[in-house]
C-alpha cells in the first residue's frame, strides 16, 4: 500500500477547479516529479504566496520522502495551516515518520473541523492511512463514506474494492471495482484490481481480459 | 502506558544482533563504480557479491564485483579490479585475486556462484555492462574465463546491461543452467541530462528502453545455447534488477520471479521448460494499489510455514517493501504488505539487497535489507541520501517487526548500500551477511544474537541431479509436528549469490524427527532423527 496515494486523493480533490497548476498536479500523479518541480519554480516566481503552489510543492516533497520538510512547510505557512488538503499531507507526514498517535490525533481533528467530514478526499486519506495498518473494516468505513459524498470518483470506488477484498467479501469488491472501471476505464491501477479479483473468484476468462489490456497499456515498454 | 509497553516489547524479542567486524576482516575492498561527475546510470547499480567455498576447505570465500571506467567500461587500474577473497572461518580474509585470475574486466555489476560443470568445484557469472564473463573454476584457485567458449558471450548480448542472475535447472536435465536479469538499453554518448540544470540528477529508469531477459541452457560439455526466445523469456522484456528463484507452484519445475524498477514485476512460470511470464495473473506484478514500484531486490521463500515460496520485493521511499503471500491455488498470490506490518515500516525506505533467512534460530525467517536511496537526492530528499541497513524479525509466520535498532552494530554506518551475501563465516550456527556500498568498503557483519536455539544445515550433493543440488525442496518435521520448508539456491536479493546451503532454525529442538527432500532431478529421500547444531552432508540416492 503506498503512502503516496492520500497525495493523489488530495489531488483530485483539488483537481476539480480550473487551474494552472493543472499541469504541474498532472506531472505528480504520473510521477513526474522533476517536471512538477520545475513548472512549480516557476510559479513560485509570480505567486510567491499562493497557497495552492506551496500545497503543491509540499506534495511533490512528501513524494520524495521529504517528510519532515512538508510538516515544517506547513507548519511555517499561516495559509496553509487551514487548508485541508495540507492538513491531510500533515497527517500523512506525521504517519511516515512513525508518528502514529500525533497522527490519529491530527485526522481526528480534522474530521470536526467545519465541513470537513463533507470532503470526499479526507475520507479516502484517512482509509489509505488505516489500509497500510491492516485496519481494513476501518478503512472500508472511510471509503465508503468518499464514495457516498463523490459518487463519480472511481478512485474512491476502487480503494472501497480494495478493502472488500482484503476482507474477504470479494462478490462486493468486485461491484465495486467495476463501477470504477466504468466511471475510469483508462485507471491501471482499476484493471490491476480487477484482474486479481477475478482471479480470486475464478472468472479466469475476465483476468485475462484485464491482463491483456494492462500489458497493451501498462507494460514495461509503455 | 500503550508505548512504554510496546518499546518493553520490542526490546524482550529483539535478539537479533550483529556485530561489524569489517576493520578485522583485512578486505581492503572498495566498490568503485567510476563516478566522474556526469551521472552514468550505470553508476547507481554496483555491485553484487558472493559468500562461496572456491577452494572446497569449508570455509566461505568472496567474491565482490567492482565498476569500471565511464564511458570507457574499461578497468583502467587496480581500483576498478575485482577482488577474490579467501576466508578462513574466522571472519579473516586473503586477497588471492591476483592468483585467482578474478580482476575481471569491464564493469561489473553481479555474480552468481555455482557449480555449474558438476566437477565439484564452484565457478562464478559476472554480470555487467555490455559484457558478461563465465569464469570455470580449474580447482586449483585459479579461474578460466570460458565466456566466449562456452557461448554465453555471443553478438547478440554485446548490448545487455545485465544486473543479476541466478543459476537454475530450469529443464530438470541434471545441469545447471542461468537466467540473467537485463535492465535497459544504455548509450553513454546518448545519455541525456536530468534534473534541474543546477543540480543534475540521475535519469528515471523511463528515460530508457527495456530489454529482455536472457536464459542459457547449459548442453553438458561445458557449452550453453541461448535459448532465451525458444523459451518464452525473451517474450516479455522489463526492466530486471534482482532475480530469484523457487517453485511457486510446487509442481517440481523452478520459477523465476523478476524484481524490476519501475514497470510491474514478472513471474516466469516454468511449464515443463517452456516459461510463460504470469506476474500480473499471480497478482505480483502489482501491489493492490496498482502502481509499480521501484523493484531493487528479491526474496522467494516461506514466510509462513505452509510450504509455498512467498514473494519480497524492496523498493523506493514511499513504494513500501511488498511481500505477496503466495495462496497455493492456481498460481496466485495475496499483497500482504500491510497485515505483515513492512507497509508503515518501510515506507520511508529504499531497500536494495535483501535476505530471507532466520537470523535467530526461532524457526520463522527475518528480512534484512541493504538500504540507501539515491546519490545526488540530498535536495530532494531533504535528508542525507545515505542509510543504514534494517532487520526485521519473523514473528509468528506472518509478521515482521523493525528490530533494526537494537541489533547491535547495524545502525552504526550509513552508506549507499546495494548487494548482499549471506553465510555462516565462522561456522556458528547463525548467519552473517557482507554488505557492499558504493564508494566504499563493504560492511562486514558478524551475527552475534543471543539465540539459544538450534539449528541444522544440508549440504547437498546431488548424482542425477546438479552436484549442489540446487532447486532440491526440503521437508523438516520438527518433534512437535512443525513442518520448516526450504528450497536450496544460491540466488539472492540483489546482484549477488549466497552460501549453497539449506539452513532452518529449530527454535528450542535439539533434534530434527525427519527430512525429506525432493531432489530436482525427481528421486526423494527421507533421513530421520537429526541431532541439531550440525552441518549435514546428503547425497542423492
Amino acid at each position: 500500500m503506498q503512502k503516496t496515494l492520500i497525495v493523489t486523493a488530495g489531488l483530485c480533490a483539488l483537481a476539480f477547479a480550473a487551474d494552472p497548476l493543472a499541469e504541474a498536479r498532472r506531472h505528480i500523479d504520473a510521477g513526474r516529479l522533476g517536471e512538477a518541480r520545475a513548472l512549480l519554480d516557476e510559479l513560485r516566481k509570480s505567486r510567491p504566496a499562493d497557497p495552492d503552489v506551496l500545497f503543491t510543492g509540499l506534495v511533490v516533497d512528501y513524494r520524495q520522502g521529504s517528510f519532515a520538510a512538508v510538516l515544517a512547510g506547513i507548519d511555517g505557512l499561516a495559509p496553509l495551516a487551514a487548508n485541508l488538503e495540507a492538513r491531510i499531507l500533515r497527517a500523512a507526514a506525521l504517519d511516515a515518520l512513525g508518528r502514529d498517535e500525533e497522527a490519529d490525533a491530527e485526522l481526528e481533528r480534522l474530521l470536526k473541523a467545519p465541513g470537513a467530514a463533507a470532503r470526499p478526499a479526507l475520507h479516502l486519506g484517512h482509509g489509505q492511512l488505516l489500509l497500510q495498518r491492516g485496519l481494513n473494516q476501518q478503512a472500508l468505513a472511510r471509503f465508503e463514506e468518499a464514495c457516498r459524498l463523490a459518487p463519480q470518483w472511481a478512485e474512491a470506488m476502487m480503494w472501497q474494492g480494495v478493502a472488500l477484498m482484503k476482507l474477504g467479501r470479494t462478490d462486493s469488491a468486485v461491484n465495486a471495482a467495476e463501477a470504477a472501471e466504468r466511471g475510469a476505464p483508462d485507471l491501471a491501477s482499476v484493471h490491476s484490481l480487477l484482474l486479481k479479483l477475478y482471479r480470486l473468484t475464478g472468472q479466469e476468462e475476465s483476468a485475462a481480459k484485464q491482463a491483456a489490456w494492462l500489458r497493451r497499456n501498462a507494460g514495461a515498454g509503455q | 502506558m500503550r508505548l512504554i509497553l510496546a518499546a518493553c516489547a520490542t526490546v524482550a524479542m529483539a535478539q537479533i544482533r550483529f556485530e561489524d567486524v569489517t576493520p578485522k576482516s583485512r578486505i581492503d575492498f572498495r566498490l568503485n563504480n567510476g563516478a566522474q561527475g556526469s551521472l552514468y546510470q550505470p553508476e547507481l547499480m554496483p555491485g553484487g557479491v558472493a559468500a562461496f567455498d572456491f577452494d572446497n576447505d569449508g570455509c566461505m570465500d568472496l567474491f565482490f564485483a567492482n565498476g569500471a571506467g565511464l564511458p570507457s567500461l574499461k578497468k583502467t587500474g587496480r581500483g576498478f579490479h575485482n577482488r577474490l577473497y579467501r576466508g578462513h572461518c574466522d571472519f579473516r580474509f586473503t586477497d588471492v585475486t591476483a592468483r585467482s585470475g578474478l580482476a575481471g574486466e569491464g564493469y561489473s555489476m553481479a555474480v552468481a556462484a555455482a557449480d555449474y560443470d558438476n566437477d565439484g568445484f564452484t565457478d562464478l557469472f559476472v554480470a555487467g555492462v555490455h559484457r558478461n564473463f563465465l569464469y570455470r573454476n580449474r580447482g586449483d584457485g585459479t579461474f578460466e574465463d570460458v565466456s566466449a567458449r562456452a557461448g554465453i558471450v555471443t553478438k547478440d548480448t554485446q548490448k545487455d546491461w545485465s544486473i543479476s542472475a541466478a543459476w537454475l535447472d530450469y529443464d530438470r536435465d541434471g545441469r545447471l543452467d542461468l537466467f540473467v536479469s537485463n535492465y535497459v538499453h544504455w548509450d553513454p554518448a546518448k545519455e541525456a541530462p536530468c534534473g534541474d540544470p543546477s543540480h543534475r540528477i540521475y535519469c528515471h529508469p523511463k528515460s530508457y528502453a527495456p530489454q529482455h531477459h536472457r536464459l542459457f541452457r547449459n548442453q553438458g560439455d561445458g557449452t550453453f545455447a541461448d535459448v532465451s526466445r525458444d523459451s518464452g523469456i525473451a517474450a516479455s522484456p522489463g526492466k530486471g534488477m534482482g532475480v530469484c528463484v523457487a517453485d511457486a507452484g510446487n509442481d517440481g519445475w523452478p520459477d523465476v520471479f523478476v524484481a524490476n524498477d519501475s514497470v510491474p514485476g514478472q513471474l516466469f512460470n516454468n511449464k515443463h521448460g517452456r516459461f510463460v511470464e504470469a506476474g500480473l495473473e499471480a497478482g505480483v506484478a502489482y501491489p493492490d494499489s496498482g502502481k509499480a514500484i521501484a523493484g531493487m531486490g528479491c526474496g522467494f521463500r516461506d514466510i509462513d510455514g505452509d510450504g509455498r515460496p512467498d514473494v519480497l520485493v524492496t523498493g523506493m521511499v514511499n513504494d513500501s517493501y511488498l511481500l505477496f503471500r503466495n495462496l497455493g491455488r492456481d498460481l496466485l498470490f495475496e499483497d500482504f504488505t500491510a497485515r505483515a506490518g513492512l507497509a508503515r515500516s518501510t515506507v520511508h525506505l529504499t531497500g536494495w539487497s535483501a535476505g530471507l533467512f532466520d537470523f535467530d534460530n526461532d524457526g520463522f525467517l527475518d528480512l534484512f535489507t541493504a538500504n540507501s536511496h539515491f546519490p545526488r537526492l540530498e535536495r530532494q530528499m531533504g535528508m542525507d541520501p545515505r542509510l543504514a541497513n534494517s532487520v526485521f524479525r519473523g514473528s509468528s509466520g506472518d509478521r515482521f517487526i523493525d528490530v533494526s535498532a537494537a541489533a547491535g552494530d547495524l545502525l552504526a554506518k550509513r552508506a549507499f548500500f546495494r548487494g548482499t551475501a549471506f553465510a555462516d563465516f565462522d561456522r556458528d550456527g547463525l548467519l552473517d551477511a557482507v554488505v557492499t556500498a558504493l564508494g566504499d568498503r563493504p560492511l562486514i557483519l558478524r551475527n552475534v544474537s543471543a539465540s539459544a536455539y538450534h539449528w541444522i544445515a544440508l549440504a547437498l550433493t546431488g548424482k542425477a541431479s546438479n552436484r549442489q543440488g540446487l532447486g532440491s525442496r526440503v521437508s523438516a518435521v520438527l518433534p512437535g509436528g512443525t513442518v520448516l520448508h526450504g528450497y536450496l539456491t544460491t540466488s539472492v536479493g540483489y546482484a549477488s549469490s549466497s552460501e549453497p546451503l539449506l539452513r532452518f532454525g529449530l527454535g528450542p529442538h535439539s533434534r530434527v524427527a525427519s527430512i525429506e527432500i525432493q531432489w530436482p532431478g525427481g528421486a526423494n529421500q527421507k533421513l530421520t532423527n537429526l541431532g541439531a547444531d550440525q552441518v549435514v552432508a546428503v547425497t542423492e540416492p
